[in-house]
């Protein structure tokens, strides 16, 4: 067993050696004998030096293992840097580099986020910019807050425009994002802004009624809010989310909850305002409806409607998907053909 | 609500152009949905004179007329009945067309040529008579057009009202809110009415009302003498304008006066009713025919018109088969009245009936409307069928308490935001017809008209100010938040990083609905909610479990060619817990088929256990959950017993995982490997951790050993390496896996080639210290586990 001076000694002899030899190189054969004679896996000069490691103690082990590597890592950069050079100008490529560059490449392939999720998500960030938090609520819900507590008693005729899932015990499928309002309001005292996005109900099923949809509320109560914020927000999202050259137009309407009431209608986008199929003929799409908080839902979370008043909207977000990505069908959102989502 | 143009003349003076005016309804908040002229397949019909008419020479049945319409006289076969010489008749000349669209030609019926036709009322698609060929006033010049004639040259409005204003119901009604957006006077209803006094022969009804409540005001009055005929052809025509089917005489004036003015009228045939006092009064358990044939059981929900002995009308909804007009009838009692909304719409929706009566009361009708409507529709039934009419027998249970809302400016301000004077707000609201007094400076006392049973409070007298003022005018304005720091939900933002780690590890997500059927149900277990009222077999039931739909969804797709499926879905799942609902947030999600696209760089693998338990891994990397989530062999009825892991998380059972049971998947026609995880959101987000810091990078190089260690199948890698992580060491920073070997000539072990990791944040390590450790590492895994280390 040689010595570790003699060891490292032989290390600098071969370096000089390979140093001259790769200087003397002038082909891409006589490079890879050059590899083959230094870092061959069977019987490369390198390799076999360093098969003497295991025989040393462990102190020599470390010193020679770190000038061995050093060694060959010197010489492997020079290697490197002679193929470079020699790389350009040859006119033929080496066979083992051969590559069809027109295969189409390698890449990692991510899913598809639904696009429901992708419009709350939108809406969601144009709100909370706007400095809207997110509010939730149960989806099976009492009759008391998806209607009573929004100034629809037992035999309201408004009820009529909402087909209702009922279930045992007084208790409903929510056929809207509205009881979020009142919960939020009984915990909370005012100023409230909030957004309530989820599933809703209706017993409704048709060419363009699914017995479950998307819907997002917004609620915002405070001292001195009158409809002109409501436009003014309302106007902000509908810009942000459409576009900002979009027309928008309030129309008044009829909410139990909401007095006065509104109904937001956008310019449409398809034929813009000429009149077509999608908006018939009127030149208007329906987006929203809105309107300012009643005295009476108020009330009833025992909030002072002399100090605050406040306004509230709910959209429909299969709709706004619709409009904003061209869907055609309602009933698309639900098949979950892959086909369709992974567009 | 339908509306005719023309009908809506009668009740105003000047009534706008068609366009403007159904754009300042949509945008007062009554929504015209649509505009559509009537009678537009009928076009060149005139008048004309039967100048000749002769029998047709070779056939019985056809005549051969000759018709003059002004400058052309035409000869024309035809087969009408009651034709005569010098009748004034519509005349259909070659060009034009008829109901249904039919162009008339020039032709020949049997040898003898006819230009045009003699028109009957079906073939101007006027509703009732059919071959009736109509007879003109004598007056009427030859050549007018036809349809200007018969108010067929009409347009039909389709408004949207919404229930809040009911008092739009009717043609006066709309007038009425014409008038008040372009400033117009109403016309009342003209007629005249002779009423007589009851006698001998026609002796008063009494009238009973049990609850006032229920039956504010009911009126009745005796018409006695009326002949129940085919109503005349100018009521046929209004009527059938918005679709509705002329009956006879009587009850087509009740519904034109409905349709004109808004109260809902009933007509009962005297004869029928059981001596003299009308009560109004809740059922008991009574059987009850409707004119719809249908035996009902009446309970005290409904309230009902009887007789001395039964009930002779379902109150506001229906009347009964038996008392009902008919040919015969002679002498009509005929009611009006106001009943309570939701008494009359829990009758409605009890029953199962709709009508339109129903759908105003529901509503509301005008409690002073009983009277004027009772009047008009008299005196109509009296001029067509010389009828004697007697007095109003009007019984008030409750009279309406005067409404006087007594607003500030300042508060009406507040809620339309824009500045408001006294002026402006008395002026908007009168023209609302309310009568408005200025009680201080900038304060008014407002009582609305008895018709607007809408207008109660401050609130709704805004509205109408907006309304009227108009919400374009309204200005936008960004309210001044008192806070602006919102955070969003902690739930929010678990679930939207739990999406992206699927989003990233190659998932599609899919949304599906809430619902279950049985079938499904069978297979997810848990005790479900079950819908009182399911639409169909599909939402009988709300899903316990996701696993079925995404099935579903594997199948929808692997059915329409695509076979390599990622697919998750996060929602709710829905569970009973004795007389309590409970809903719960699941992460599923399924892999089928390959594991990577399909092409020429990738490797043709199918998914695996491994890729499953990758993806629930990612998923608590992202949520950084400590300890991660982690999985056991277990069994779960849906999951192949070889292949089930359950998943904890924490000290919490939070899911499972694994491959899908073949009985499971025959079940749903899947014939390829399926795997499935379903993790529940609340055990994994308590865990979870939003909050994060970067440390710095490490200064010194690490130092990796492996170890391949021969183990038992009993043996599992997580004992290996929970093992060594037990020990504690500060300077190993990893451990993991990275090489496994089954040879599968030997069914009792394998070999795992394990990494560690050592690191120091002050030093750069040695050999010996590492050695050091990892002997200690090999003894303490040799002496808990009957394994071999490979050297």
């Amino acid at each position: 067993m040689p010595p570790i001076d003699e060891l490292i000694g032989q290390l600098d002899t071969i370096r000089q050696q390979a140093e001259q030899e790769l200087t003397a190189a002038d082909s891409a054969e006589k490079l890879e004998a050059f590899r083959i004679r230094y870092f061959g896996r069977a019987s490369g000069v390198l390799t076999g030096l360093m098969k003497n490691l295991s025989a040393l103690s462990p102190e020599d082990r470390a010193v020679f293992g770190k000038a061995a590597n050093s060694t060959k890592q010197k010489l492997q950069d020079l290697l490197d840097q002679k193929a470079g050079t020699m790389g350009k100008g040859t006119a033929a490529p080496h066979t083992d580099a051969w590559q069809d560059i027109t295969l189409p490449g390698r890449g990692i392939a991510r899913g598809h986020i639904h696009p429901i999720t992708r419009v709350l998500g939108e809406v969601v960030s144009i709100f909370s910019t706007m400095g809207f938090s997110i509010a939730e609520g149960p989806e099976i819900e009492l009759d008391y807050y998806n209607f009573e507590a929004l100034n629809m008693p037992g035999d309201h005729p408004a009820r009529d425009m909402q087909d209702t899932f009922y279930l045992p015990g007084g208790f409903l499928l929510r056929t809207q994002t509205s009881p979020v309002q009142i919960r939020t309001m009984e915990k909370t005292p005012p100023p409230v802004s909030i957004i309530a996005p989820g599933r809703v109900f209706r017993r409704d099923w048709d060419l363009t009624h699914t017995p479950m949809f998307h819907q997002v509320e917004g609620l915002l109560v405070d001292r001195g809010i009158s409809m002109t914020h409501l436009k003014g927000v309302l106007e902000a999202f509908l810009r942000a989310f459409f576009g900002m050259d979009t027309k928008i137009r309030f129309r008044p309407s009829y909410f139990p909850f909401t007095e006065p009431s509104t109904e937001v209608d956008i310019g449409c986008i398809f034929c813009k305002g000429k009149g077509c199929r999608v908006c018939k003929t009127s030149g208007w799409l329906e987006i929203l409806g809105a309107g300012m908080v009643h005295p009476e839902v108020l009330k009833r979370v025992k909030y002072d409607t002399e100090v605050c008043t406040g306004f509230a909207f709910g959209i429909g977000i299969e709709r706004l998907a619709m409009l904003k990505y061209n869907i055609g069908d309602l009933r698309m959102f639900f098949e979950n053909d892959l086909r369709f989502l992974r567009q | 609500m339908l509306y005719s143009y023309r009908w809506l003349q009668q009740f105003l003076h000047k009534v706008p152009g068609i366009d403007e005016l159904s754009a300042k309804l949509t945008l007062s908040g009554l929504e015209v949905e649509s505009v559509r002229k009537v009678s537009t397949d009928i076009s060149g019909i005139v008048t004309g004179v039967i100048q000749d008419l002769q029998p047709h020479p070779r056939a019985d049945n056809l005549a051969v007329a000759k018709v003059s319409t002004g400058d052309t006289v035409w000869t024309t076969v035809t087969g009408a009945p009651g034709l005569v010489q010098g009748m004034q008749v519509a005349y259909a000349p070659p060009g034009a067309a008829i109901a249904g669209g039919r162009v008339l030609e020039e032709i020949e019926i049997r040898g003898e040529r006819s230009s045009g036709m003699i028109v009957s009322e079906d073939e101007l698609g006027i509703p009732g008579q059919s071959r009736t060929v109509i007879a003109f006033d004598q007056n009427t010049d030859p050549g007018a057009d036809v349809k200007a004639l018969l108010g067929l040259d009409d347009w039909i409005l389709d408004v949207a009202v919404t229930p809040n204003r009911p008092d739009v119901l009717s043609h006066l009604g709309l007038a009425r809110e014409i008038s008040t957006l372009f400033r117009l006077k109403v016309i009342q209803p003209v007629f005249e009415l002779k009423e007589q006094k009851y006698d001998a022969q026609h002796a008063p009804l009494k009238v009973s009302i049990e609850s006032a409540a229920d039956c504010p005001r009911y009126t009745l009055r005796l018409i006695s003498g009326v002949k129940v005929a085919p109503s005349p052809l100018w009521l046929r025509i209004m009527l059938g304008k918005i679709e509705q089917n002329p009956i006879n005489n009587i009850v087509d004036i009740t519904n034109y006066v409905m349709f004109g003015v808004g109260q809902p009228l009933h007509a009962f045939d005297r004869r029928t009713l059981n001596g003299d006092t009308i009560v109004i009064r809740r059922a008991d358990n009574e059987k009850f025919t409707a004119l719809d044939g249908q035996e009902r059981m009446l309970t005290s929900q409904t309230l009902v018109i009887a007789d001395r002995r039964t009930p002779v009308a379902i109150a506001g909804v229906i009347g009964g088969r038996d008392s009902g007009i008919t040919g015969t009838t002679g002498d009509v009692v005929l009611e009006s009245a106001v009943f309570s909304p939701p008494v009359v719409r829990r009758t409605e929706r009890g029953l199962g009936i709709q009508t339109e009566a129903a759908y105003r009361f529901e509503r509301g009708v005008d409690p002073l409307l009983p009277k004027m409507a009772s009047d008009y529709a008299s005196s109509l039934i009296s001029r067509m069928t010389g009828a004697a009419v007697f007095k109003l027998v009007d019984a008030w249970a409750a009279r309406p308490r005067k409404r006087t809302i007594v607003a500030s400016t300042d508060t009406l301000q507040t809620i339309v935001g824009f500045p408001l004077n006294i002026k402006r707000v008395q002026s908007l609201l009168e023209s609302a017809h309310c009568t408005v007094r200025r009680t201080r400076p900038r304060t008014v006392a407002v009582e609305p008209p008895s018709f607007r049973l809408d207008i109660l409070q401050a609130a709704d007298l805004a509205e109408e100010i907006a309304r009227l003022t108009g919400y374009d005018r309204i200005p936008s304005v960004l309210p001044q938040r008192r806070s602006s720091s919102v955070a969003l939900p902690r739930e929010y933002l678990l679930t939207e990083l739990v999406r992206d780690a699927l989003l990233s590890a190659g998932f599609d997500e899919v949304i599906n609905y809430s619902f279950s059927s049985e079938d499904d149900q069978a297979l997810s277990g848990g005790e479900a909610v079950r819908l009182s009222n399911p639409l169909n077999e599909q939402t009988v039931l709300m899903r316990t479990s996701l696993i079925p739909v995404l099935l579903k969804n594997a199948r929808y797709n692997i059915f329409r060619q695509t076979e390599d499926q990622r697919l998750f879905e996060i929602g709710k799942v829905y569970l009973r817990s004795g007389d309590r609902y409970e809903e719960h947030v699941h992460i599923a999600g399924l892999l089928t088929g390959r594991r990577f696209p399909f092409g020429w760089a990738y490797p043709k693998d199918l998914v695996d256990i491994f890729d499953v338990i990758g993806a629930v891994d990612g998923i608590a990397g992202r949520l950084k959950i400590r300890g991660g989530i982690t999985a056991q062999s277990g069994s779960h009825p849906l999951l192949a017993d070889s292949s089930a892991a359950v998943l904890a998380c924490g000290d919490a059972a939070c899911g499972f995982a694994g491959e899908v049971a073949d009985s499971v998947l025959r079940k749903y026609d899947i014939k390829q490997k399926v795997f499935v995880f379903d993790i529940t959101a609340g055990p994994v987000f308590r865990e979870a951790s939003l909050a994060g810091t970067y440390a710095g990078v490490p200064k010194y190089p690490f130092i990796a050993r492996d170890l391949t260690v021969v183990q038992p199948h009993s043996v599992l890698s997580r004992d290996i390496t929970g093992t060594v992580l037990g020990l504690r060491i500060p300077l190993l920073s990893e451990v993991f896996p990275f090489d496994l070997y089954v040879d599968k000539n030997n069914r009792s072990e394998h070999s795992i080639t394990y990494r560690f990791i050592f690191r120091s944040e002050d030093r750069t390590l040695t050999d010996e210290e590492v050695d050091g450790i990892m002997k200690v590492i090999r003894d303490t895994i040799t002496a808990r586990y009957r394994i071999t280390l490979k050297v």
